[in-house]
């Protein structure tokens, strides 16, 4: 009861993801669906270590190209969020346009980055940038703004600068809505990575994006499923969609 | 007419809003001496906050002129410490970090402003909690925090908010006891903003009563109880008759209904 208690969390999310692997592979073997449609798990696991090389390299690029963006999105996107709560002008042009360029689809202005920049890592990095950084910068601007008056007028009357209350009030105060935007950053990051492979593919052999891409447009039928997962988990994925071209 | 510490000649303020104009302050005359304990009794609207932010700095009056030790005003001035309605602690500092932000804005030195941070905690009674966060005191506690950051570089002007009107009754008493003490020990100018009518008999030389539409002082009472005033001397007929007049000033306006 005590090991129950103190590991609730731990033994409930472990059991929550090997239940549904148990139900998935259950599902797969009793229902007799094609494997190409739904292989199961353990088809999966096998064909990922028939390669495992080369899922890792193709993650590993992915893994790496994600996690500049998102570094990347996180200091331009709190550098803009500091200009946009300090100035008006910045707040009136930068947010505005900021909002404007949000509503237009990342996806449709992946060609036109990889006609910019090439097809090697800038062009994908660029857009995973563009896609994180949105929600980095409101957040981060929200948090920022959100001071009581009382507070500022307390910090007035000590007189302190715009730099102090920045760094001692206005910082430490964003930080919770700060970490809440690099949460939904971080996943976009993935996102806009996989589009930017997607579209940027071609001759690169590094990349799980490209990986899935190809082994779906050979499997064809699995091009829904991956359509599905690659949103959550582009690495998992990789060797599943492979599987499905295997079985074919 | 002598002029004081705080000077205020034909102060006003008006704001601007989309209904027109609305007059929060009109022809506001006061004189503060050096170490006056002064209070600004009024009902809620009659502007005591606005005027107390004028004087702090932290609104500009649209008329009139304001001097402080002399000098005309110009934003918030030196030596000035204030304490708002509430704490306004920061969650993620501990009391005695809260109390150095002073030192850190002001950038005095903080080793003997630290010095003089645990100093006055023990005053204030909130000695072995200077590591603690502000979730970990009580509303009072937390209070009496809030005023030793604003006394922590001993400025020569303090300017006090309705300090005590979001605390219960008992720790209210508690506090008015312990300003008093804090007062006494190191004689400053204090304006003290509040709409409790014993409070400010309580605590002050001097009570100015305001009134609403416009924001205008309408009476202005020196309080000559000896001290230190314990809270017996709230039995004392000479405290009564000071409520009784103030009250009966307050039902003159209207603010109060007599029956």
């Amino acid at each position: 009861m005590a090991f129950w208690r103190t590991n609730e969390r731990a033994i409930t999310v472990v059991s929550v993801l090997a239940g549904s692997l148990v139900l998935w592979e259950l599902g797969a073997r009793i229902s007799h669906v094609p494997q190409f449609l739904l292989p199961a798990p353990s088809v999966v696991i096998a064909d990922l270590f028939k390669a495992p090389g080369l899922y890792a390299i193709n993650s590993l690029a992915t893994l790496r190209v994600t996690l500049t963006g998102f570094g990347l999105a996180v200091l331009l996107g709190v550098l803009l969020a500091v200009a946009i709560v300090h100035s008006r002008i910045m707040e009136h042009s930068l947010y505005t346009l900021l909002v404007a360029l949000n509503s237009l689809p990342k996806v449709a202005l992946a060609p036109l980055f990889v006609i910019w920049l090439g097809t090697g890592s800038p062009s994908k990095t660029t857009v995973a940038v563009t896609i994180a950084i949105f929600p980095i910068v409101i957040d981060t601007a929200l948090g920022l703004r959100s001071i009581e008056p009382d507070v500022m007028n307390m910090a007035k009357v000590m007189r302190a600068s715009r730099w102090q209350i920045l760094r001692r009030i206005r910082f430490p105060h964003a930080l919770p809505a700060m970490f809440a935007g690099m949460k939904v950053a971080i996943s976009l990051a993935l996102v806009g990575t996989i589009v930017g492979e997607f579209v940027a593919g071609g001759d690169l052999r590094h990349c799980a994006g490209l990986r899935l891409h190809h082994t779906a447009r050979c499997a064809r039928y699995s091009s829904i499923l991956y359509n599905r997962f690659s949103r959550a988990a582009a690495d998992a994925l990789a060797p599943f969609a492979a599987a499905a071209r295997h079985s074919r | 007419m002598t002029v004081g510490f705080v000077s205020l000649s034909h102060v006003g303020k008006t704001y601007a809003s989309p209904r027109g104009d609305v007059v929060a302050l009109a022809d506001i005359n006061l004189e503060i001496e050096p170490g006056e304990f002064i209070s600004v009794l009024g009902p809620s609207g009659c502007g005591k906050s606005t005027l107390l932010k004028c004087i702090g700095g932290l609104e500009t009056a649209t008329t009139g002129d304001i001097r402080i030790g002399g000098s005309p005003l110009a934003g918030p001035p030196r030596d000035l410490g204030m304490v708002f309605q509430t704490d306004l602690l920061l969650d993620w500092l501990t009391i005695v970090e809260n109390i150095m932000i002073t030192a850190h804005f002001k950038r005095l030195n903080p080793v003997i402003i630290r010095k003089k941070a645990l100093e006055l905690l023990a005053l204030f009674g909130l000695d072995g909690f200077e590591n603690r966060h502000p979730w970990e005191l009580s509303g009072g506690m937390r209070q009496r925090a809030a005023i030793c950051r604003a006394l922590v570089d001993d400025p020569k002007l303090l300017l006090m908010d309705e300090p005590f009107g979001a605390l219960d009754a008992m720790t209210r008493d508690d506090l008015n006891m312990e300003m008093q003490r804090i007062w006494m020990r190191s004689p400053k100018t204090v304006v003290f903003v509040t709409h409790s009518i014993p409070e400010a008999v309580f605590l002050s030389d001097r009570v100015v009563v305001m009134a609403r539409n416009p924001g205008r002082i309408e009476n202005d009472y020196r309080i000559d109880l000896p001290r230190p005033r314990s809270l017996a001397v709230r039995g004392a007929a000479e405290y009564s008759r000071y409520l009784t007049e103030i009250r009966d000033e307050f039902a003159r306006l209207g603010v109060l209904k007599a029956e």
